[in-house]
């Protein structure tokens, strides 16, 4: 096993690069807790990744740094060229807005919005037009199989509706990255390869890039690439390795 | 901004209906007082104006005489020898008309119709209405006129016989002629005018030979400075010619400070309603934090959350603000009476029946309401805004945050405690400054809550816990664990209170130190005057031989006596109060500055005067200083030999001796006199005798010193009362916005009430859990206001009426008043538990943790 060096492309165009990347933050006794130490790694353009690691390793750390929700205490993250940690507080919402489609552990869908509402409000952030984004809604909840559920409120849906509406939410607008934190951690276990087959046919099928932090060995064979994140370090394995 | 976040934030509001209309209610009740007040104000003010134009009219300039009036001799030789034209001779008092049982004040205007026309456009169809009997106006004494409107309202005709009673006595006068204005503006002033000739006017008003004033209309050119140089020369000693508009002023700066903390009051309750709606908007901020946290994490910039917040709360403000203007009507016309009174009682004789709704009133009540409420949303709206996009960040670390924060918060907290001692310690009378020196004082205590609620739950705690076990602790510690919450609740439910506070302990200091000094005060066994229509400002005279035979009655020991007189000196009105009293009577005057012993010596002799309190504030007056008055013998400066104590008036008066004015006026009716009885002498029985004695068309006021003491804390009380229908109204408003606060701030937890039930906690144990929790922060804002509230009634007793009024008070501090505002904040905190529990104890505990 060996960390995994910005060079390290193999000839495929880079579309993330971590550069030295660390992450500390400050303890209620004013110590610092260190996360992730120096950390490089680089994502290519259409991969599936899945990072594993214990609760609090720092999975969802590196989710949120990627997205510009957070920002490194020290070192670089490039997207498609652009170093986010170089933005403003407003640049990385824009960006985030324009590349990012996230998917959450909570599903955390707008509770005082409608399913086909929680799927407009991406595409109405990004300037699409009522009729357009209203249909691409309507378009979207038949690709998942919920257009019957259209007009529910999120808690009138089950976990997995939920989940799949939460999926449908982070690709509608058409990012470049999804990231997705825990997607099936609180569903069951059917349930839960029911999301992420959904996950993979569509993150496939539009051919975008997925970095996906799970602690759930049943969705590696859907990736393709397997990271680990250990003692702050990002670790590649190998599928044989993970089984 | 998008329209699905929009949906979205309304969404969030009617999801949460009883938090919607409790801000609503909020928001309308404060916008309420404020309309309510200005409305009832500018009523008051609309018929202060109306009156002035009625006496006044279009006059530039008006001759005036001393207490009696001016000689009419002074009219007829400016007209005849000077030629002095256009110009007006005017007589006018008040006097009550009783009909059917309801009194009603009107200005009686004694006018000569030949001179009218350039003054009084009003007045122009007189000459009409009259026409063919002109001379019945003029010769037959009693004629007089009143407006179409009045006569319809009180039942009355043309010919009809009418009783009025001018200071105690009653005369009967017959309606000549209905007189019906051209505008509203000429019909409302008319309203409250009764007209007569001169001559009657004399008559009735018992001035004969004497005008209350003539009006001139004199240029502001050389031609108008040459004829009032002409006026000047001419006028005798005690006559003086003033610009009307100056006698305008001095009436209105009468009611200047009276409106003033009116204004100021109705704020207080708008006040109270910004902490409140601080505190709702904080909440609903507070609430939303995941929420706003994943709008952040999809690309919602921090700018469209700041707008989504500053919607909302203008939604709600518009919302409230509307509710608020009309409720602000209903309560106007309420308001309007107690004004209206207050002003009656304390300084002119103001008659308004009805309410002027002013688009502009309305204006400043929507601008006022939307205003606040956005800014007290405004600091919310930035926090939601600032919420950081990490999903992760959890109730603990806000909460370490806060703690951080603390010794920030309260060091801030003691900076505006300072800025505001600052505000109020400049050596400045502005009434408004002071006002603006209490917010920061208020706002800096509200930021020293967090750390007062730290220390003190440290005690309450281990109370609580050994009061109540295991429930007592979780209580107690879920306060100082979700400070982000608590504090802000605790902190609006504790200034609310202690506005009331404050308001109670000035009140009833005020009343206990007038009560004191009326008990120094009325010494004697009877007091008589004649009936005023100002309580406490009466010109009236009493009948000089009837005050001779009571006199001499033989129960009567000694007496003293007084007269009462207003003065005008160009640029304010002085009101003399010359008395005759014995030895006996001199320790009736507690001096604040000046030694009684040397200045009762002086007092029957010299040229010496004493001046309350309130006068030697307004007019930076101290002993050893001059003042001049004007005379009938002309301008003569006196000592001012004491400051004494007084509470009749707070425009204040100069006292000197009868004998001293005597000697500088030739006028000598009495106003009043007080009757010492002699040992054995029934005091009831005389003043049911002295009852007897007017003649059968006069009255007087015969009262024993109990009752006037009862009659003159009545007064008290009554000016008082719209400060206590404020001072409720605050509370009402402050006990809504803690509803909604503790509601909410319980229905935010009910995961965690979810998980104790589903735990095995019976929903009587949930029930004991909130109360006790709601119960310690209810006790804690109690304890807490009253500190603030004693700062507030201190600030409000030393420099606010100081500067209002002149006027020292005690400071006492009234165990009820600070009872009750731990029962209200208590009170208002268990009743917020109530409904939380409620619902917690019929939802099941995996409805409510599936919801989460």
């Amino acid at each position: 096993m060996q960390e995994t060096k910005p060079d390290g492309n193999n000839g495929f165009n880079p579309l993330i690069i971590l550069k030295d990347v660390s992450k500390s933050y400050m303890e209620e006794n004013n110590t610092e807790r260190k996360v992730l130490y120096e950390v490089n790694a680089v994502l290519k353009k259409g991969e599936i990744v899945i990072i594993l690691g214990r609760s609090g390793s720092g999975k969802s750390t590196i989710l949120n740094m990627l997205s510009g929700i957070d920002l490194p205490t020290s070192g670089n993250i490039l997207i498609d060229n652009i170093d986010i940690t170089k933005l403003s507080e407003q640049e990385r919402t824009l960006f985030r807005r324009k590349n990012i489609g996230f998917v959450f552990q909570f599903f955390n869908l707008i509770p005082t919005l409608t399913s086909e509402e929680n799927l407009l409000l991406p595409l109405e952030l990004n300037g699409v037009s009522t009729v357009e984004a209203k249909e691409k809604a309507r378009n979207m909840l038949g690709e998942i199989g919920l257009m019957d559920r259209a007009k529910s409120y999120p808690d009138q849906l089950s976990g997995g509706e939920q989940q799949r509406i939460a999926i449908a939410r982070a690709l509608i607008h058409e990012p470049s990255i999804i990231l997705a934190d825990e997607p099936t951690g609180n569903l069951d276990y059917e349930t839960g390869l029911v999301i992420i087959s959904l996950l993979d046919t569509l993150v496939r099928k539009k051919g975008k890039t997925m970095i996906m932090a799970t602690h759930s060995r049943e969705v590696i064979g859907l990736a393709d690439r397997i990271l680990t994140v250990k003692e702050g370090k990002i670790i590649e394995l190998s599928a044989s390795k993970v089984e | 901004m998008s329209h699905v976040l929009n949906r979205s934030a309304l969404n969030y509001l009617l999801r949460h209906p009883l938090q919607l209309v409790l801000s609503l209610l909020g928001i309308a009740l404060g916008v309420a007082v404020v309309v309510g007040i200005d409305l009832a104000n500018a009523g008051a003010s609309r018929a202060f104006e109306l009156s002035m134009e009625s006496v006044a009219g279009k006059a530039t300039h008006q001759i005036i005489g001393g207490p009696k009036g001016l000689p009419d001799s002074v009219y007829s030789y400016l007209k005849i020898q000077k030629h002095i034209s256009p110009m007006a001779p005017v007589v006018e008092g008040n006097v009550a008309v009783w009909r059917p049982t309801v009194m009603r004040a009107f200005t009686l205007l004694g006018v000569d119709p030949f001179s009218e026309n350039p003054f009084r456009s009003y007045l122009s169809p007189i000459s009409e209405k009259i026409t063919g009997d002109i001379s019945a106006f003029i010769a037959k004494p009693g004629s007089i006129i009143i407006s179409t409107r009045t006569a319809s309202q009180m039942g009355l005709h043309e010919n009809d016989t009418l009783t009025i009673k001018i200071a105690g006595n009653y005369k009967k006068v017959r309606i000549l002629g209905l007189i019906e204005g051209e505008n509203e503006r000429s019909r409302n002033i008319l309203d409250n005018l009764i007209l007569c000739d001169i001559s009657t006017a004399q008559e009735l008003l018992g001035m004969q030979g004497y005008l209350s004033r003539i009006d001139l209309i004199i240029p502001d050119n050389a031609q108008g400075e040459e004829t009032l140089k002409i006026i000047k020369d001419s006028l005798p000693k005690g006559a003086s010619i003033v610009r009307s508009e100056t006698r305008t002023k001095i009436a209105a700066d009468m009611l200047k400070a009276f409106d003033i903390n009116l204004t100021a009051l109705s704020l207080l309750a708008l006040i109270v309603g910004m902490f409140l709606i601080y505190n709702t908007m904080t909440f609903s901020v507070l609430q939303r934090r995941t929420y706003i946290g994943l709008l952040r994490s999809i690309g919602v910039t921090q700018k469209e959350i700041f707008r989504i917040f500053l919607s909302e709360a203008a939604v709600l403000a518009a919302a409230g603000t509307i509710l608020g203007i009309l409720a602000g009507i209903v309560l106007a016309k309420g308001m309007l009476r107690l004004v209206t009174q207050t002003i009656n009682d304390l300084y002119m004789v103001l008659s308004v029946r009805e309410l002027n709704i002013s688009l502009f009133s309305l204006a400043k009540g929507a601008f006022v309401g939307i205003g606040a409420t956005l800014l007290a949303a405004l600091k919310p709206s930035l926090e939601a805004s600032s919420v950081p996009p990490r999903l992760a960040l959890s109730r603990s670390e806000q909460e370490i945050k806060l703690r951080r924060k603390i010794p920030r918060l309260a060091a801030f907290g003691l900076i505006m405690l300072l800025l505001g001692a600052g505000i109020l310690a400049l050596p400045e009378k502005s009434i408004i400054l002071s006002y603006i020196g209490i917010l920061p004082v208020i706002l800096g205590f509200s930021l020293l809550t967090p750390i007062m609620i730290l220390y003190s739950m440290k005690f309450l705690g281990l109370i609580s816990g050994k009061l109540f076990g295991l429930t007592g602790r979780m209580a107690s510690g879920s306060i100082t664990s979700q400070l982000s919450r608590t504090a802000v609740a605790v902190a609006a439910l504790s200034i609310a209170v202690s506005a009331s506070v404050g308001i109670g302990t000035m009140v009833n200091s005020f009343r206990q130190t007038v009560l004191t000094w009326l008990n120094g005060n009325l010494e004697a066994d009877i007091y008589i005057s004649p009936p005023g229509l100002v309580l406490r400002n009466n010109d009236a005279t009493m009948d000089s031989l009837l005050v001779k035979k009571i006199e001499a009655l033989p129960g009567v020991k000694s007496y003293n006596f007084y007269r009462e007189i207003t003065l005008n000196t160009g640029n304010d009105e002085m009101r003399i109060f010359a008395l005759d009293v014995g030895p006996a009577s001199y320790n009736d005057f507690k001096f604040k500055e000046g030694d009684p012993e040397k200045f009762w010596p002086q007092f029957r002799t010299g040229d010496i005067v004493m001046v309350t309190e309130p006068y030697a504030y307004r007019h930076d007056l101290k002993v050893g200083d001059q003042i001049t008055i004007p005379t009938e013998k002309g301008n003569v400066n006196f000592k001012v030999g004491g400051v004494y104590y007084d509470y009749v008036s707070d425009l204040g008066m100069v006292t000197m001796s009868f004998d001293t004015y005597k000697r500088f006026w030739k006028e000598h009716s009495i106003s009043g006199l007080s009757l010492f009885l002699k040992p054995g002498v029934n005091r009831d029985s005389l003043i049911n005798f002295i009852r007897t004695m007017p003649g059968p068309n006069e009255e007087i006021l015969v009262r024993s010193s109990n009752y006037l003491r009862k009659t003159s804390i009545d007064v008290f009380d009554r000016s008082f009362m719209i400060t206590n229908v404020l001072e409720a109204l605050a509370i009402v408003v402050a006990f809504i916005g803690i509803l909604s606060a503790l509601m909410a701030l319980l229905l935010e937890r009910s995961r965690e009430f979810a998980i104790l039930r589903a735990n095995g906690m019976t929903p009587i144990q949930l029930w004991k859990l909130l109360t006790i929790q709601t119960g310690l922060m209810g006790l804690l804002a109690g304890v807490m206001s009253l500190p603030l509230g004693n700062v507030l009634a201190w600030i409000l007793i030393y420099i606010i009426n100081r500067r209002s009024f002149g006027w020292t008070m005690q400071y006492l501090v009234l165990p009820e008043v600070l009872l009750q505002a731990l029962i209200v904040a208590l009170l208002a905190a268990l009743l917020a538990g109530i409904y939380p529990a409620f619902k917690m104890a019929r939802t099941s505990p995996a409805l409510a943790l599936r919801e989460e």
